[in-house]
């Protein structure tokens, strides 16, 4: 009976460090997977990326001409460009849930234009300053940037 | 010393409601920090201060501009949760492909 034990004993060594250390790994791999599935993220989109770059040339240009023109005279400019962003935030709310960080950057980005063509048909040129509109199209453009660094930093699908 | 500092420093108060030296300190610390976003942020304060001195902007614009600055701030606060959980998902991604479908293999 005590040789028995003690052949078990001696034998367990070389075993044990190997199941332990594929136990943990499971253990790890498990929590990761379950964790990151917690925390959905969509993939890097070539489109979102396409649609922000476009948009923030499109808004800034537009948003510049407030300086020197009445937004009464731009209207279906306004319309076009409001109607483009309007379908930008629709396509990041119809990725669902993974890509709520991206849509949520839309949507404040489509409230920081609506509000400056707000302040253009409330202020004709040069009422909040000569160079007013030129400085609200350039905070346009960096809400653009941080939303184009922000796709830039998710992970390609390789699927 | 900079139009800025000038402008700040020119400017009555006698009921002492604005830190002038406390503002004159956020602005040139931020424009030194590590964060190109806080960086950008005090660039963008001291060109539109710079720019009510010189009547660019009326008092009115320049509180617009200014708040508009919040918005930038939840932008950049949304970026840095993407960006964790997109090292969370390539750290998850990894373990995956190396260890589950690699290492197990071996073990």
């Amino acid at each position: 009976m005590t040789n028995t034990l003690s052949r078990v004993d001696t034998a367990a060594p070389s075993i044990q460090p190997i199941a332990w250390l594929r136990s943990l790994l499971c253990t790890l791999t498990l929590t990761l997977l379950a964790a990151c599935s917690g925390i959905p993220i969509s993939y890097y989109d070539a489109t979102t990326y396409t649609q922000l770059t476009s948009l923030k040339a499109e808004t800034g240009t537009l948003v510049e001409l407030f300086d020197k023109k009445l937004a009464a005279d731009n209207e279906p400019r306004i319309e076009a460009v409001t109607l483009t962003l309007r379908k930008a935030v629709e396509y990041e709310r119809g990725k669902g849930n993974p890509n709520s960080d991206t849509a949520a950057q839309f949507e404040k980005i489509s409230k920081l234009f609506a509000d400056t063509i707000q302040e253009a048909r409330a202020n004709p040129p040069g009422k909040l300053g000569p160079k007013f509109f030129a400085e609200a199209a350039k905070v346009l453009g960096q809400a653009f940037d941080i939303a184009i660094r922000t796709e830039n930093l998710k992970n390609k699908d390789k699927r | 010393m900079s139009k800025f500092t000038i402008f700040i420093d020119g400017l009555v108060d006698d009921s002492k409601k604005l830190a002038k030296d406390e503002l004159k300190t956020l602005v040139s610390t931020a424009k030194k920090d590590s964060s190109d976003f806080v960086r950008l942020q005090a660039e963008n304060l001291e060109r539109w201060t710079v720019m009510l001195a010189e009547k660019d902007l009326t008092p009115a614009g320049y509180k617009l501009l200014v708040k508009k600055m919040e918005v930038l701030t939840q932008l950049e606060v949304i970026k840095l949760k993407v960006q964790a959980k997109a090292s969370a998902q390539r750290l998850a991604q990894g373990i995956t492909d190396l260890v589950v479908k690699g290492l197990f293999a071996l073990i």
